[in-house]
């Protein structure tokens, strides 16, 4: 017998990337038109490592279609007075007035100048969800192309809310954007605040549990019981923000007490361990080829770092000459000094942080802290070795990952480089089974980091820092948050700008720090998949600043706490709705490690809903209106919307002085998609993506890992010992100085050979007392925030589903305290409390659980939502109303970290 | 959200209302045939007994989701205490009626058997339903039948006054001993039933029961067997003090049904013998959230 | 014979509700309503704290107490082990869910407006009202008509994603295992062999065919 499947007849293949962790692949069943459920797509469950499944937040795109609270048509505001407390008065409008009013806009700004009196650029735009907007957007960053510059710096979370230290270091050692565990080889992860479980996306919770099945030992060290830590065999509630003092005891327990059976041929080998380092912090260097030394045990002398056939001292004094190149143009010449090797210089360095030091900061028994570096060290399995895809590598099954507050803002440079470290002293790094980096963003080319492995002179990987020497250093900010001017490390890539220091973008806007030029205002800003108004910090500055900008257009789901700004709000056609191939597999961010790689298409599972438009549609539209189509052609020609059009063996480039419709863009994309898979050999089009989903080519396994390529090309990770970072320090403080600006010292005192320790608590205790004139001591907790798997990235908090199941999950919905810290206080579960941190209150229900460090308290996810319908129901307080945009909490890198210091008040008590 | 048993807001008044009613009535029944053969005139009581039964019945139909199929409810007799309660009723309804209308004493004693029956299957009905603790111990069954016939027999009290003579008859003969014992074994039964559940139901449930066993002492015990002694000791008084007995008896009852049934009714809840070892960590210990002492 | 239970492997789950999630797009089920759910427990006090993700749902007991008092037979046992309700017969007295020890029963007597009242059905709403459900007993199903489609296509439920209830399907953790505990070689039967389990109020002795393995052997 056979009957129709009860899965149903029609099911269409999609993506979802609604969250960095993807892209995942699924179906969505259709009924006569209608979508009525999503469903993996076991089609792909042999070539995805997720098995072609989808996590919960996509199950919230079908309410994401037919949600009433959309907004359906374009709308312009009559209200010109913009304000939280402003009706804006949104009225319909057509898509040609409003169109037509974006177009005058931007040809007006062509035709006065792209740059306004500060030299920043007129346009603006912002996205949300660490670039996965770019998946939604369809050709629209062939439009911006098409009118650049624009200013991306506006923060809608970025630098603030993102592995920013991780980001930054993590592709200047080891071309790792995000630093993950080879989980599905990894032993032993010690997790310091890493919430993988809510924030790993399919593939990582797929992966961890698989690993948890054979055995994994996970310890995660959080000042909360998150998720990750209920699925983790041990919890150490550590205070928050000591993760550092943690970390550094562990390496003290490695150098200190274990040294002997560290990996010293990778350190050796793969290291700049070796490198001797003279007097003045610089490396001591060949005069002639001013190569840094090593001292070579086989001829008992200094030879430069690449000799052939050397066995290089890792330890011990020697009395060398040389000269050493410090910033600028300093130089030292030196005759029988003495120096140490990199190594010996970190021995030294870690001394003093024992786990007896370590335990007192960290208010953790300093017996368990000794325990894991031992079990780390016994699992490393050091000297073992794999086979992966016919070549020998080290197997080291050991990774420490960093979560955020840990790898952000102040303390995050320490835990980076701690984490590295560690991997680093058993050979951990970039090897099967330990520390693995994945997709860059900063180094090009961005479609593969084994590509962007490229040696320096002093052997290296080399790094696009920003220029701090005195002629090249960008002296004036070209974008708002002064990215290239202040962090060198940001590069200058299409992420740069989003990686600097976004919310000095948004404190400028009140008041600029000295020597430096009053920000301007963007004339036109493009928003899309983005809430700063509700997602930045200091929530209520950002909402007012919001409201000065002249003329901002929203790309609009539904009503919002931005868009209630906007001039001009566009309804794109959302996920199930509109038309699109992206990039898939390879190494992606966070777990997504494929077997494969390739594309997959994006397509309208049923009717748009009221008068959207695709997103492609609307770009095109914008650039014939604006009188750039030809440049925005060219643009997808030269593979602006994901492939090159035309390339040495397949050529679908489009006719660049006629605007293509929706369809006939994606197939030509789609046509070259193929060929670039096939070699050229192939050339589907979109009939094909439509039916299958999908297109992809195996993608090998040693890719994951950089040892590869790293040992063919004989290039070493910039480890321990940070001589770059060193001169880069010293060279932009010059640079800074010499215009008279001292407000960025604390930040390059970072800019540390070998990272310094601080008391991060007094760091924020002490900023704090100095900026608001406060006693710490009124506010006697820590409040920090935690990943809701359920809505992080999703823009879904109007999605009554995702609502619903969100609930099952006990620390949703307000402010988590523990249970008998709360009893002493006097309060109970369901009570109704005011937060207050030093810049301002919020209020929402208490939340009493036993998993939680008595002095700290946890708000989950980012609500607060006063426009957004639906969820301006929740109640829901967050931390982004309580967390103050400051410069002294600013990191070098540009960041900060979600941490506040509040007290509590009852206001009610529980319902019944 | 809550792991704890949770309240149940299923069955609401009209259900208890059923409980109330139909322990009433069937109780009446039984208490009115018993007194018959004790030569009281009690066959008007038949046609109340059956009026309360037919009520509670009533309630349900309002209460349940689809009345138009309600007919369906006689399809289980071979499990279903519901569908036995239904077709006992069946039995119960007319045999009631037919002895208030032929003044038949041996119609009502078939009917007693009828509404002992009745009884016993709305006992039943709690006992089985196993998602709620203060209902499915095997304690509830002789406090559900005891109160029926407790309520019954202080129907009889209330109203006997309508027949001339009855309330002289309850107290000369053997009438106020039977009430008496049954507020005794009423009593009893409350006390074993409470004892059932110590330590083994919700702790929300032990302190509903916790709170309502001051009334049920004084107002269900204490105040009828003050009153019928009083009685007993003052002839002139009789009537009244029979009647106040006799609502005190049946107030108890409603009370500690409707104690039961809608406060008391609290679900299992959630419970897990063990935490997961998690990796290479190790199992730990399970819970039982909202239970005052782990089974 | 054949009797298929769910297996939860507690060490595997995380509580993301992909599988309340699934349960809810493939029932369609009404708001505030679900089949299936993750709670979340936390046992012990602070510093000594673990939490455990812990799925339920209808048990599809062996000794259902559901269909021991139905009055009806609406909700009867097959010959599977599913306990299964004809919704047809179904009089809505509620009774099972009286009985039901896991709380895995539900009555919705107004069609599904997740939005509320003020809204009206969506369009998916309207598209899959199940209408027949109103104001009658609904719970988990083991996705009956997958099971009945599976075993007369060739197709081994738990295994074939067509033949297998959606919450097992999404588990992003697989986590969730379908299966014939009645076949020694099943996937399920598989894992009780290796693992250390339980089953929810085993003290009730429903013979409940949810097992949680909670230890390696």
């Amino acid at each position: 017998m056979t009957t129709e499947s009860p899965t149903g007849k029609t099911k269409i293949p999609t993506y979802c990337y609604q969250c960095v962790a993807g892209p995942d692949l699924l179906n969505v069943r259709v009924e006569d038109g209608i979508a009525t459920e999503v469903q993996p797509n076991f089609d792909a469950a042999a070539v995805t490592p997720a098995g072609g499944k989808v996590c919960v937040k996509a199950f919230g795109l079908i309410q994401k279609v037919y949600n009433p609270h959309r907004i359906l048509t374009p709308m312009k505001r009559t209200n010109p007075n913009k304000g939280r407390d402003q009706d804006p008065k949104f009225v319909p409008i057509s898509w040609d007035e409003a169109l037509d009013t974006i177009a005058n806009k931007v040809k007006q700004i062509q035709a006065e100048g792209k740059t306004d009196e500060a030299g920043y650029p007129k346009i603006a735009a912002s996205f949300g969800g660490g670039g996965t907007s770019t998946y939604y957007m369809g050709t629209f960053p062939a439009f911006l192309s098409a009118i650049t510059p624009i200013d991306m710096g506006f923060g809608s979370g970025q630098g603030v809310k993102c592995y920013h230290s991780e980001h930054l270091y993590g592709e200047l050692w080891h071309r790792a954007f995000i630093v993950a565990p080879d989980t599905p080889k990894c032993d032993y992860i010690i997790s310091f605040g890493m919430n993988i479980e809510a924030s790993g996306g399919v593939c990582g919770v797929k992966r961890h549990a698989d690993a948890r099945d054979r055995g994994v030992k996970r310890i995660q060290i959080e000042p909360h019981l998150s998720q990750t830590g209920a699925a983790s065999a041990e919890w150490v509630p550590i205070k928050p923000k000591t993760d550092p003092a943690f970390m550094f005891a562990l390496i003290h327990v490695l150098l200190h007490e274990q040294r002997e059976r560290l990996d010293k041929v990778f350190l050796r080998d793969r290291t700049g361990s070796p490198y001797l380092v003279a007097p003045n912090g610089y490396y001591l260097r060949d005069p002639e080829t001013q190569k840094p030394l090593i001292y070579d045990l086989k001829r008992t002398q200094a030879v430069p770092f690449d000799t052939p056939d050397t066995e290089p001292a890792l330890e011990g004094q020697y009395v060398l000459s040389g000269i050493e190149l410090g910033a600028d143009d300093d130089r030292w010449e030196h005759r029988d000094i003495k120096v140490t090797t990199a190594f010996e210089k970190l021995v030294e360095h870690m001394k003093p942080f024992t786990p007896l030091w370590a335990g007192r900061v960290c208010d953790v028994d300093h017996k368990i802290i000794r325990r894991i570096a031992l079990e780390y060290l016994d699992h490393a399995r050091i000297g073992e070795t794999i086979e992966v895809d016919g070549r020998t590598m080290p197997l080291r099954p050991v990774a420490v990952t960093l979560g955020k507050t840990v790898n952000n803002g102040w303390g995050g440079y320490q835990c980076c480089w701690a984490r590295t470290m560690l991997a680093v002293l058993v050979g951990a790094l970039e090897v099967p089974g330990g520390t693995i980096g994945t997709t860059v963003r900063i180094n090009r080319p961005a479609s593969d980091r084994n590509d962007s492995v490229k040696l320096s002179e002093d052997g290296f990987l080399a790094y696009p820092m920003n220029p701090t020497d005195k002629e090249n250093w960008l002296a004036t900010p070209d974008v708002r948050n002064a990215n290239r001017t202040l962090v060198p490390l940001v590069g200058n890539s299409a992420w740069s700008q989003a990686l600097g220091p976004t919310h000095l973008a948004w404190m400028q806007q009140e008041k600029g720090p000295e020597h430096w030029p009053q920000a301007t205002k963007p004339a036109l800003w493009f928003v899309y998949r983005t809430n700063p108004a509700v997602s930045f910090w200091d929530t209520e500055q950002i909402t007012r600043t919001i409201a000065t900008f002249p003329f901002t257009v929203c790309f609009a789901y539904t009503r919002d706490e931005t868009n209630h700004m906007a001039d001009i709000l566009l309804p794109d056609r959302t996920d199930l709705e509109g038309l699109q191939l992206i990039r898939v597999g390879g190494t992606k961010f966070i777990e997504q490690f494929w077997d494969h790689q390739g594309f997959a298409l994006r397509q309208p599972v049923t009717e748009p809903q009221g008068d959207t438009r695709d997103f492609t549609w609307i770009s095109t539209e914008l650039a014939k209106r604006c009188g750039v189509l030809e440049q925005y052609n060219k643009a997808l020609n030269r593979g602006a919307a994901g492939v090159a059009l035309k390339t040495d063996y397949y050529d679908f480039s489009l006719d660049v002085d006629q605007a293509h419709d929706v369809e006939t863009i994606w197939e030509a994309n789609c046509r070259a998609a193929s060929a670039e898979i096939t070699g050229g050999k192939e050339s589907q089009g979109l009939d094909y993506y439509k039916e299958k989903g999908y297109r992809l080519t195996g993608f090998p396994r040693i890719k994951w890992y950089l040892t590869a390529k790293m040992e063919d090309e004989g290039v070493r990770y910039e480890l321990p010992y940070q001589e770059t970072l060193k001169r880069v320090g010293v060279q932009l403080g010059r640079r800074l100085h010499e215009r008279g600006i001292s407000w960025w010292d604390e930040q390059l005192e970072e800019y540390a050979a070998l990272p310094e320790m601080m008391d991060f608590q007094a760091l924020w205790v002490g900023a704090l007392e100095r900026n608001f004139g406060i006693n710490i001591s009124d506010y006697p907790f820590w409040l920090v925030t935690s990943r809701s798997m359920q809505y992080a990235w999703g823009g879904n908090v109007s999605i009554q589903m995702i609502r619903e199941v969100s609930k099952n999950i006990g620390t949703h919905g307000g402010l988590v305290m523990n249970t008998g810290q709360a009893h002493k206080l006097g309060l109970k579960d369901g009570d109704r409390v005011e937060i207050t941190s030093p810049l301002s209150a919020t209020r929402g229900i208490l939340v009493t659980r036993e998993g939680i460090r008595p002095d700290t308290l946890m708000l989950m996810g980012q609500f607060d939502h006063w426009a957004t319908p639906f969820a301006k129901e929740f109640d829901v307080p967050s931390m982004n109303a309580l967390v103050p945009m400051l410069l002294d909490l600013t990191d070098s890198s540009g960041s900060g970290a979600d941490l506040a210091r509040v007290k509590i008040k009852k206001i009610g008590e529980a319902k019944k | 959200m809550m792991l704890a048993p949770t309240l149940q807001k299923r069955w609401d008044w009209r259900a208890a209302g059923n409980f109330i009613c139909g322990g009433s009535g069937s109780g009446l029944m039984i208490m009115a045939a018993l007194l018959s053969l004790l030569g009281l005139h009690a066959s008007g009581y038949a046609l109340p007994a059956s009026a309360l039964v037919a009520t509670g019945l009533g309630l349900v139909w309002l209460e349940i989701g689809r009345p138009l199929r309600s007919m369906n409810v006689f399809r289980n007799p071979r499990r279903s205490w519901m569908t036995r309660e239904g077709l006992v009723a069946t039995v119960l309804l007319p045999l009631g009626a037919l002895a208030f209308l032929s003044e038949s004493t041996p119609l009502l004693i078939l009917g007693a058997v009828a509404a002992a029956l009745f009884l016993y299957a709305q006992a039943r009905i709690l006992h089985m339903a196993k998602g709620i603790p203060a209902w499915r111990t095997d304690a509830i069954n002789p406090l559900i039948v005891s109160t029926g016939l407790t309520e019954g027999m202080g129907l009889v009290l209330i109203f006997a006054g309508l027949v001339q003579g009855n309330v002289a008859a309850l107290f000369s003969g053997y009438g106020w001993i039977l009430a008496l014992a049954l507020v005794f074994l009423r009593g009893a039964a409350w006390i074993n039933y409470r004892y059932s559940l110590a330590n083994n139901a919700p702790e929300a449930t032990l302190q509903v029961l916790d709170r309502a066993h001051g009334v049920i002492a004084l107002l269900g015990v204490a105040a009828p067997i003050v009153l019928l002694f009083l009685g007993k000791s003052y002839p002139a008084y009789q009537l009244p003090l029979a009647a106040a007995a006799g609502f005190f008896m049946v107030l108890c009852g409603w009370f500690c049904k409707y104690q039961i049934i809608l406060r008391a009714a609290y679900s299992q809840g959630y419970a897990i013998s063990h935490t997961p070892a998690r990796g290479g960590g190790k199992p730990g210990p399970g819970l039982k959230p909202g239970w005052r002492l782990p089974q | 014979m054949t009797r298929y239970v769910m297996v939860a492997d507690i060490n595997r789950c995380v509580g993301c509700q992909t599988c309340t999630a699934a349960c809810k797009h493939t029932n369609a089920t009404a708001p505030g309503v679900q089949w299936r759910k993750v709670l979340d427990f936390e046992v012990g006090s602070y510093p000594n704290v673990r939490r455990a993700f812990i799925p339920v749902g209808c048990n599809h007991c062996l000794d259902a107490p559901c269909a021991e008092v139905c009055p009806t037979q609406a909700t009867y046992k097959r010959p599977d082990g599913i306990i299964a309700i004809d919704y047809d017969r179904c009089i809505g007295c509620a009774y099972c869910i009286q009985a039901c020890p896991y709380q895995a029963r539900n009555r919705v007597d107004i069609p599904n407006k997740a939005y509320g009242k003020a809204f009206g059905q969506m369009k998916h709403e309207q598209k899959v009202p199940h209408s027949e459900r109103r104001a009658v007993a609904q719970k988990c199903t083991f996705c009956v008509e997958r099971i009945d489609y599976g075993t007369a296509n060739g197709l081994i439920p738990g295994i074939d994603p067509d033949a297998t209830p959606a919450c097992a399907n999404s588990c992003i953790a697989d986590a969730l295992t379908f299966g014939d505990i009645e076949d020694p070689d099943s996937n399920v039967s598989k894992l009780l062999r290796t693992h250390e389990y339980f089953q929810m109020h085993a003290e009730l002795e429903t013979g409940s065919g949810f097992y949680y393995l909670w230890e390696r052997k």
